[in-house]
Formats: structure tokens, C-alpha cells, sequence
């Protein structure tokens, strides 16, 4: 056994050291693959084995108040090709390119990706449907896509807004409400093998499709339709700037109308510039002038400071106040008149020295109360909050200034909402765009939260400037072209001058005209507001092109009211009102 | 006599066996060919009996006797190798197989433990002679015959393993280190010339090794979707045929060359652990069983095996993980292929034998 002594254990040890490097470096090697890389390399198996297909939901509609259609989607087809079954991408995009007058380099490009999906004309008509289905080119595919429709065309464009190719809302309605309307996807997962065969006997794992909610607006489209025919009319006789409406429920905050000129067709709303896509209503702000007069006159009566018959020194047109450089003028000029006719005559020098004796405290806290300065929350987006400088940064001039409707700037959603106050009797209400929402099977999912509305003056302020109002649109008031011929009817013109952006202080020749009313004017229905902006000079007074837009409008849509009387319940006519409560 | 038998080198041979069948069921799971797939893991499970009957047999024969035979065994198994190169069945494009019908063997598996048998034989009888010229000579004479024959069928990954063997034995017989480091330094500068005689697969292995990405489609498929299934199977695997590298057929070559992968996915890091602590045990056993040898054939026979499965594990594993060149060296154990597998069932059983007849007294 000597011999045996010779096997050296030196060398036996280098065997053994040999063995373990060898354990490490493997050991290693497979750490860093099974834990370090793993996660690309679990995408890598993944990418190659698993075929996913995604299958759209249907986008929600959108209805008016009474379930008329306002967008809807279809399925139309649209063509995908896999670039892995296509053998002679050439040839291919070739005759894609005759087919569908598709750009053959940006196709043939497409064809040469490493791809299993790529597009080749999304949404394609009828026609180019069956010819492309007619020519059979293996790799080619088709998948049904939804595609929005607006069926009414330009009506009620503004609020409905838009979707994108991709069906992403990007305006209006169809932004904000986009999570309804969207739906879910589903997905089919399927695994194919290393020949990309697809293995159906490996189990799907199907999630299914929920299709988007239907949002009911609080629009009706009749109402919207004599609204925009108005403002239409107005718009191609005076080629104003522009020209807005809202019709409101007083009583809810329901947007009942809403039009603008110039407007869009959202079928095709890549077809003009955004100029005519905007929503005014909420996106525009303007100085209101003279319908602002209100807000004093409301806090003054309020706060008890003036009786109604009360004379008021109106300087015969020409008031020199600290202060002010320029004297403060009427347009036509009075001596003594009384607090009804100082808003009846819409008197600049009358109304500030109404707000004189509310004092500049009082009379930037009641036009805090009205909403001014903050968005309304109605649920579109764009809305702009408008200008109202905190009391500290008022100047001595503005005491002269803010009454009548300068120095501040508002919407004209917050303007319908201020008149509102006084149709309903005390209540500032949140504007309501959206009376319900429901799902695919019809369950109600969400209604109008109408309770969002704070009481901000005592109802019989809100009865005494119901009268007053009613007297603007009497024979001798400012605004008698807004008298209705059935119905009573209440409001208050405003003329503004447009600030001149460019050099400061006013434009000349350039006025926003305007009307905000409600009727009937004891027990109003609808509150109404016609901003005309920049009308030619001849009619630049809100009482000459804006009240007979609001006479037009609001005769119509009280007779419509009345005739649907089940889901307006009233009557209000001048010859039955005593039978109405 | 059960005190005789080596119950931890057993029992991890068997766990093997048990975790080679479960990974071959897989592999072989959705295989083109049903009536196939079922072959491939019965007739593994045939030639696992046949391996056990045989070291059962085996025990009853002291290995020193076996080293008496060893030349004659060298000798027939030289025999049958020249036999498949003249008159072996050709299977894509190689002649490496005798076939009996529905079995067929691989006589260059065999060789690898004959080569093993007779060369420790002969340095054990060489003891004196370290510093001799004569027996690198003859050492050298013995491993390349089979070697070129080997080479010839063409099979290169069975003629390497040749190589490694044959210098363990050299080196723990206590060669001359002048001689050993010249036999290594030659056999280095030559391998540029073995270029030249490689075929033209064999030499597309190789840039496939150095740049897979290049080759991701064609020959580079096979490493880069061995890599994907290692790394997605991450800690623990994704299941009991459950692998979508191996079952969606992405892993070409599973029950043979790749199987480590189908374990790595399916398995994962744990599954990949537990294997190579079982190979550790039998390697680490086997060093421990030539260290309790009396006698210089026990202890080379020993290590020359342990250099042999160790060579086959790392080489194969190495290749699944990118880190050599795709060989075609089946996994110990695993691996489909009854020859390899009675080889290496063998091969244990010799450690066995040679523990055995040196643990009593």
C-alpha cells in the first residue's frame, strides 16, 4: 500500500478546486439569469408566445333630457394587416395603395416591422370595405371599430364636443364624461407555439367587453333648437363676432340650451379652428356692463337701505365724483328718479349711488355671493372663473366702476346663473349639464345632484326685482322689444364697451350687447341669456339685438313647455295666470 | 453488507433518477409525435431498470477484478466502434449507433467509462514511471484511438469528453508536471488547426457561441431560447408542465441538449439548485470515495469518473446558459439517451463498488 502514498493531495485539492470554480460560475450564471435578467427575459417568453386581442367597448350615447340621440357610435371596419403572414410586403402595400389610396412607402414601412399588428387605414366606408374584402390579400384583416356619429349634426356642438380617432374625448361632454362613456375592454389572451400556431386547446383567459353608460343631458333638443335657430339668425343678419345663449332652468340649474356662433359640425371638427370648437358660454369672459346693475340693486332692497319708491338724484346726466377723472354720464340724462326706475332706465349715475349707500364692503360680499370670481362646477371643461379683484385691490374709482358692470368680467354662464336668483325666488343653484347617467341594462347610476344650491337672498328681494325687471321689458323700459305676446316676461339689457386689449382703457365701436331675462316673469320657467359680441354699430344696445332673441326664444320654448305640460307642468299665460299657483 | 453499500451516494443517485424522469415526462409532454413522446420516456425508464440491475450485478464483482478485464473490455469496445464507423446506423448524418430493432446503442457512450477502466488500470501498473516519456506515450495511445474513431462518426462532444478524463487520470497519477504542461500547452497551440479539420456545423456552433444575437433566427435559436426559458422561470419556476418555452415547443432539443432548461422554467432558480446540490453530493462523494481507495486503481477509477460527470455537468449546463458553445453533451441523469444514461448509472456503481471494498476491515 505504499505505492498509494504517491497519489499527491496537492493535486487532488486542484481537482477539487477546479470542480468548485466550476460550481460557482454556474451558480452565478444562473442567478443573475433566473433573478437579475428574469424579468426581461419572462417579457421575452411572453412577447413570443402570448396573442393578445383586445376587443372595444361601445361608446356610450349621449341623449337630450328625453333620450333623443345626440352622439352615438357605430361599427364600421377598419384594416390591420399581420406582417408576418404577408410574403411580398411590395406587391401588398401596391395594391393596398390602389384600394384604399393609402401612401405606399408609410404601408410598406408599416409591413416591414417586426410586428404581428399593424394599421392600414382605420375606418374605412362601405365601399372600400367590399373591395379590399373582395381582393382576399393574405395578411390583411379586419377588425370592427367604433366610430363616433353626432346625428344632429352642428346641434348643441359646444356641449357635446368631440372624440378623437382613437375615440378619446377631447371636448365638451365627451371629455368630462369620458370614464361613462368609455366602457372597459375586454381582452381575449390566447398562446401560440414556436410555429405561431395558435393553441386553442391552451385555456383563454377572457375578460368580456362592458360597453360605455348613456349620459342623459339636461339639454332638449327642441329647446336647443329654437335657441340656435335664433342665434343663428341673428348671426347671418349682423355677422357679429359672435353669439351666445343659455336657456336655464331657474329653479334646478338645468342647462335646457346652449349655443354659440360661430359653431362646428363634430363630425368634422378637424375641419375648422378651435376659434369656432370653443365653447363661449364658459370659456369667454366679458365686462356685463348694465346687467350687472342687479347685483346692487338686489343688495341695496336686501339690506333694506332703499324703499322702493325712493327718489334718487340722477344729475341730469353729468355726475363729477372724487376720484374719477372723467364725470360719470347717463346716456339720456335724468334729474329725480326712483329706485325702480333707475334700474328700469338702467341710470349709471342712479345705480351708484345706490351702491354708494351699500358701501364698497357690502357690495363685494353680495357679488361674492352670486358666484362671481369661481367656476359655477358645471361639468364641462374650460370654464373660466372671470375677474373680480379682492376689496383691497379696489381703487377709488371702482365704487363708480363695479356697480354698473366694469372692472369685473364674467361668464356668461355665471350671468344666467345670477338672474336665476331672482327667478327662483333667493337660490344661487349649480348649473346641471347632465340630468342622468345610465349603464348598458339601464340602471340609473347617477342623477343630477340638485341640492347644491344656497339660499343668498330672502324671496321677497327676489318678488320686488321680479317687478322691477318686469318694468325694463314695459312699453317705456329699456328692453320692450323683450316683451313676449302670451307670456310676462322680466330682464335687463346690457351695452359694454369691449376693453381694448392692446392699448388699455376702452375699444372704441366695440360693444357686447346683451340680454339676460327669465318668463314668466312672476313664476319663471326659464332664465335666458343673448350675449351678442361685437354687434355692427347701428345695433350695438343690448336692447335692440339681444331682447328679440329672447322674445323669439322664449315664446317658443314656453309654448312647447306648455304643450308638453306632463314634463314641464306649468301654464303661465298672461290670460290664465291667476289660476296658476 | 448493507453496511457495504454507500447509502448517501444512492439515495442522491436515485433522487436523481426520480427528478430525471418528472423532467423528461415534461420535456417529452407535447412532442410532435405522440407515439414518440411516449418512447422517450418509457424507454428511459427501461434503461434506468437495466442500469440498476446491472451495478446490483456489478456489486458482486470486486472492481479490482474489473481492472484485470479492463483490456479486453477497452479492446471489444474499440471493436464495436469500429463496427458502428463500417457498418452503424446513420442517423442524421452521423454513424454512432448499433440497432437491435426497437433499441439501439451508442458504443462511444461506453467508452467513456472503458477508457476510464483501462487507462487507471494501466497508470496503476505504471506506478514508478511518473517521470517517463513512455508513459504519457502509451496513456496518449489508449485515449486516441477511440478518440479519432470517435471523432470520425463524426460525434465531437463525445470525443472531448476523451480529453478531460485523460488528463484528471495523468494528473493525479502524478505525472511529471513538465510533461502534463507541455501535453496542455500543444494540445492549446494546435486548436487553431483543429479549425480547419472542424465541419461546418461545428464551426457555426462556435460563432453562434461568440455572437448569438447575430445568428437569432438561425443556429443562435436554440441558446437564445434556452437563455428565455432559464430566466422566466425565475425563483420558483413556472410549474410541473407548466414551461411555455418547453411546452409551446420554443426550446428545441429539450429532452436531450436543453433539458436543464426545461427544469430552469419549470422549476426555477430552487428546482436549478436542487439539481446541482445532488450532482455536488456524487461528485464531492466521489472525491471522498478516492481518498478512502487503498490502492491506486481505486482512487484513479474514482476520480476519472467524477471528472467525467463533472465535465458532462458543466459543459451541458454551461451551453443551456450561453456560457460555452453548444457541444451536444447530454445531462447526467437527465438527459434522454439509454447508453448515456446506463454509462453514467455505471459509473456510480463503480464509485459504489470501490466504496465498498475499501469500507470493511
Amino acid at each position: 500500500m505504499g505505492k498509494s502514498k504517491k497519489i499527491s493531495k496537492v493535486r487532488l485539492a486542484f481537482v477539487v478546486l477546479l470542480l468548485s470554480m466550476s460550481y460557482g460560475y454556474t451558480i452565478t450564471r444562473l442567478f443573475s439569469l433566473q433573478l437579475v435578467s428574469a424579468d426581461i427575459l419572462q417579457k421575452y417568453a411572453e412577447d413570443q408566445y402570448i396573442m393578445r386581442f383586445e376587443m372595444a367597448p361601445r361608446r356610450g350615447r349621449v341623449c337630450d333630457v328625453r333620450g333623443r340621440e345626440l352622439a352615438v357610435s357605430m361599427k364600421v371596419p377598419s384594416v390591420f394587416a399581420n406582417p408576418y403572414e404577408i410574403e411580398n410586403p411590395v406587391e401588398v402595400s401596391a395594391r393596398l395603395n390602389r384600394i384604399l389610396n393609402v401612401n405606399q412607402d408609410t404601408i410598406l414601412k408599416r409591413l416591414n416591422r417586426k410586428k404581428y399588428f399593424v394599421w392600414i387605414k382605420r375606418k374605412i366606408s362601405n365601399e372600400e370595405f367590399q373591395m379590399i374584402e373582395a381582393a382576399e390579400i393574405p395578411g390583411i384583416h379586419f377588425i370592427k371599430e367604433s366610430k363616433r356619429f353626432y346625428p344632429q349634426g352642428e346641434l348643441a356642438s359646444h356641449v357635446l364636443g368631440f372624440v378623437n380617432i382613437d375615440n378619446v374625448g377631447q371636448e365638451g361632454i365627451e371629455r368630462t364624461f369620458e370614464n361613462y362613456l368609455l366602457g372597459e375592454a375586454g381582452y381575449r389572451k390566447t398562446q401560440k407555439d414556436a410555429k405561431k400556431r395558435e393553441l386553442f386547446s391552451f385555456s383563454d383567459i377572457n375578460t368580456s367587453v362592458r360597453d360605455g353608460d348613456t349620459v342623459y343631458l339636461t339639454i332638449d333638443t327642441t329647446i336647443q333648437y329654437i335657441a340656435e335657430r335664433e342665434v343663428d339668425k341673428v348671426f347671418k343678419k349682423y355677422h357679429p363676432e359672435s353669439v351666445s345663449i343659455v336657456v336655464m332652468d331657474p329653479h334646478t340649474g338645468a342647462i335646457l340650451a346652449l349655443a354659440n356662433r360661430p359653431t362646428f359640425d363634430p363630425n368634422q371638427y378637424g375641419k375648422v379652428d378651435g376659434d369656432k370648437r370653443r365653447n363661449r358660454v364658459i370659456t369667454d369672459i366679458y365686462e356685463p356692463g348694465s346687467t350687472f346693475k342687479v347685483i346692487a340693486a338686489s343688495a341695496a332692497l336686501e339690506e333694506k337701505l332703499f324703499l322702493r319708491d325712493e327718489k334718487i338724484y340722477c344729475e341730469n346726466g353729468e355726475y363729477k365724483m372724487s376720484g374719477r377723472r372723467m364725470p360719470l354720464h347717463d346716456y339720456h340724462s335724468y334729474g329725480w328718479l326712483s329706485f325702480d326706475d333707475v334700474i328700469k332706465k338702467s341710470s349709471n349715475i342712479g345705480t351708484v349711488k345706490i351702491a354708494q349707500r351699500l358701501g364698497s364692503e357690502k357690495l363685494h360680499e353680495y357679488i361674492r355671493r352670486f358666484g362671481f370670481g369661481a367656476r359655477t362646477n358645471i361639468n364641462l371643461p374650460g370654464e373660466q372663473f372671470g375677474i373680480f379683484h379682492p376689496l383691497n385691490k379696489w381703487t377709488r374709482s371702482s365704487m363708480s366702476a363695479v356697480p354698473i358692470g366694469q372692472e369685473i368680467a364674467a361668464t356668461s354662464l355665471q350671468m344666467v346663473r345670477a338672474f336665476s336668483v331672482f327667478a327662483n325666488g333667493g337660490w344661487l343653484v349649480e348649473p346641471q349639464i347632465c340630468s342622468r347617467i345610465e349603464n348598458v341594462e339601464g340602471v340609473v347610476i347617477k342623477t343630477m345632484d340638485m341640492n347644491k344650491r344656497e339660499r343668498i337672498l330672502s324671496s321677497e328681494t327676489c318678488r320686488d326685482m321680479r317687478e322691477i325687471l318686469q318694468k325694463v321689458v314695459s312699453r317705456d323700459g329699456t328692453a320692450y322689444r323683450a316683451a313676449l305676446d302670451n307670456f310676462s316676461a322680466a330682464g335687463k339689457t346690457g351695452t359694454a364697451q369691449k376693453a381694448d386689449l392692446v392699448r388699455g382703457g376702452y375699444a372704441e365701436n366695440k360693444y357686447v350687447a346683451s340680454f339676460i331675462g327669465f318668463a314668466p316673469a312672476d313664476d319663471p320657467s326659464i332664465t335666458i341669456l343673448v350675449t351678442v359680441n361685437e354687434p355692427p354699430w347701428r345695433v350695438r344696445f343690448g336692447g335692440t339685438i339681444a331682447a328679440p332673441v329672447f322674445k323669439n326664444v322664449a315664446e317658443d320654448v314656453l309654448r312647447y313647455m306648455e304643450s308638453n305640460g306632463r314634463m314641464y307642468g306649468k301654464n303661465h299665460r298672461k290670460d290664465n295666470q291667476g289660476n296658476q299657483s | 453488507m448493507f453496511k457495504r453499500i454507500d447509502w448517501i451516494l444512492l439515495l442522491s443517485l436515485m433522487a436523481l433518477l426520480v427528478m430525471g424522469f418528472a423532467v423528461l415526462y415534461s420535456a417529452a409532454y407535447r412532442m410532435e409525435f405522440s407515439d414518440v413522446t411516449k418512447n422517450y420516456f418509457t424507454k428511459q425508464v427501461i434503461w434506468v431498470c437495466l442500469g440498476l440491475i446491472a451495478v446490483l450485478l456489478l456489486s458482486f464483482v470486486n472492481y479490482k477484478s474489473i481492472g484485470n478485464i479492463s483490456v479486453i473490455l477497452y479492446l471489444l469496445n474499440v471493436l464495436l466502434l469500429l463496427y458502428v464507423l463500417f457498418l452503424g446506423t446513420k442517423i442524421g448524418g452521423a454513424r454512432r449507433w448499433i440497432s437491435f430493432g426497437i433499441v439501439s446503442i451508442q458504443p462511444s457512450e461506453f467508452m467513456k467509462l472503458t477508457l476510464i477502466l483501462c487507462l487507471a488500470w494501466f497508470l496503476s501498473m505504471a506506478r514508478g514511471r511518473e517521470n517517463s516519456l513512455w508513459t504519457l506515450v502509451v496513456s496518449l495511445l489508449i485515449t486516441g484511438v477511440p478518440l479519432l474513431l470517435i471523432l470520425k462518426e463524426p460525434d465531437l462532444g463525445t470525443a472531448l469528453v476523451l480529453i478531460p478524463v485523460m488528463l484528471t487520470l495523468l494528473f493525479i497519477y502524478g505525472l511529471r508536471l513538465k510533461y502534463f504542461i507541455a501535453l496542455i500547452l500543444t494540445g492549446l497551440l494546435s486548436s487553431p488547426l483543429v479549425w480547419l479539420i472542424l465541419k461546418p456545423y461545428q464551426k457555426s456552433r462556435i460563432l453562434v457561441f461568440l455572437n448569438p444575437s447575430h445568428y437569432q433566427y438561425g443556429a443562435g435559436w436554440a441558446v437564445i431560447q434556452s437563455k428565455i426559458a432559464i430566466g422566466s422561470g425565475q425563483i420558483f419556476g413556472k410549474g410541473w408542465l407548466e414551461g411555455t418555452q418547453s411546452q409551446l415547443n420554443f426550446l428545441p432539443e429539450r429532452h436531450t441538449d436543453f433539458i436543464f432548461a426545461v427544469l430552469a422554467e419549470e422549476a426555477g432558480f430552487v428546482g436549478c439548485v436542487l439539481l446541482l446540490v445532488l450532482y455536488f453530493i456524487i461528485l464531492f462523494r466521489g472525491i471522498k470515495i478516492s481518498q478512502m481507495a487503498r490502492d491506486d486503481y481505486g482512487k484513479l477509477v474514482a476520480c476519472g469518473i467524477v471528472a467525467m460527470i463533472g465535465f458532462h455537468i458543466f459543459v451541458n449546463i454551461g451551453m443551456t446558459l450561453g456560457l460555452l458553445p453548444a457541444t451536444g453533451l447530454p445531462l447526467p441523469f437527465m438527459s434522454y439517451g439509454g447508453s448515456f444514461l446506463l454509462t453514467m448509472v455505471l459509473s456510480v456503481g463503480m464509485l459504489m463498488n470501490i466504496y465498498a471494498y475499501n469500507s470493511h476491515y
